[in-house]
């Protein structure tokens, strides 16, 4: 039946749209993260990855979470000597974590999760709606 | 829009020639009320037949809203009269079959 | 009687499985709204789907359905999107959720008049 499917979809946004909030969530806790040993290095952000599959075994095309990757961009460093974690120079590696863009991103994927439970909602409604015809 | 199928029997259209058969009995016997029955039950299967092709356009994706729900419901008050009309005639009929010779 | 010889009815068991396929190709575009290279899909127009073919046909979502009586109507891809995030993923959540919303309020109009018609037959046959 085409609208429990539409059910199964819908859920489906909101799990990945739940993993993407819980890598946010993980990036913005470590922000501040730094090594402990001279020179090592700090938290590195990580990021999602979304893909639609088709689902041999569900036999429909699946939305859902490709990989959890890790953001290659380079870190920042800052002085500060008697740092664990400064190297030779006095230097500190930083997380490449911006928490301007975390924020952003949240937005963008409570937005979607919002999306996603409100079309939930109206599939259900409609199902709803289907069986009370047989009152 | 083609393709849309047309409605060969309507419930409406239905409830009403039944009810003109017996009314056809009662408008031999005087224009005054009998006549006033008649012409009421020929609007009946009028406003049916408005109200299915309005249902008919706002099924398929078109029409105005307002339109057909008040033209529906105009249709559903015109066959319960009819119906109630109808009713009522079957009773009086089967009465004055049961009365003793 | 076959309630669905009566065109009013099978018109709108048409109407009804078309706007149930539609909710599922809508549902699959808001839960790809950040799938990268995602284009939304829809359904076309439902006059054209009532014209293409005959009744009302199962979608063949695997390759070893059996196929129904005739083609299925696979749901197109939208044209030119309005925007595109730079992952290419080109889904406007806000005209998805529009569109979600006439489908919804299209549905409940066609049920409620399927109801109500049925209960023009029941009258007629006097609430037996």
């Amino acid at each position: 039946m085409d609208l429990t499917k539409a059910l199964t979809i819908s859920a489906q946004g909101l799990d990945v749209q739940t993993t993407r909030l819980r890598v946010i969530a993980e990036n913005l806790a470590n922000q501040d993260t730094t090594g402990s040993t001279p020179g090592a290095d700090p938290y590195r952000r990580k990021t999602v990855t979304f893909e639609n599959r088709m689902d041999r075994a569900l036999g429909t095309e699946t939305v859902r979470v490709k990989e959890i990757g890790q953001d290659q961009t380079a870190f920042a460093q800052r002085y500060d000597p008697s740092h664990p974690a400064a190297n030779a120079q006095g230097y500190v590696k930083t997380a490449n974590v911006n928490s301007f863009v975390e924020v952003m991103d949240m937005r963008e994927a409570q937005r979607s999760y919002s999306a996603n439970l409100q079309v939930l909602e109206v599939t259900r409604g409609m199902l709803t709606r289907v069986i009370g015809m047989l009152k | 829009m083609t393709g849309i199928p047309t409605i060969t029997v309507t419930p409406s259209a239905a409830a009403g020639a039944y009810a003109k058969v017996d009314g056809g009995a009662q408008a031999a016997s005087g224009g005054g009320f009998g006549g006033a029955v008649q012409r009421a039950l020929e609007g009946v299967v009028e406003t049916g037949h408005q109200a299915d092709a309005q249902a008919m356009t706002a099924i398929a994706g078109g029409g105005n809203l307002t339109e057909v729900v008040t033209a529906v419901s105009r249709a559903e008050l015109a066959l319960q009269s009819t119906v109630a009309i109808r009713d009522r005639v079957v009773q009086a009929y089967q009465d004055i079959m049961r009365m003793p010779i | 009687m076959d309630v669905s010889q009566i065109g009013l009815f099978a018109l709108a068991d048409q109407r009804l499985a078309w706007l149930d396929r539609r909710q599922e190709v809508l549902a699959h575009n808001v839960a790809n709204a950040d799938t990268p290279g995602w284009r939304p899909r829809d359904l076309g127009p439902f006059a054209a789907a009532l014209s293409a073919r005959g009744g009302v046909t199962p979608v063949q979502t695997q390759p070893n359905h059996l196929p129904g009586t005739a083609a299925a109507t696979p749901p197109d891809v939208v044209g030119r999107p309005s925007e595109r995030a730079p992952d290419g993923n080109a889904v406007s959540v806000q005209e998805q959720l529009m569109k979600v919303a006439t489908t919804e309020s299209s549905q409940e109009l066609v049920t409620n008049l399927y109801t109500k018609y049925l209960g023009f037959f029941r009258t007629a046959l006097g609430h037996s």
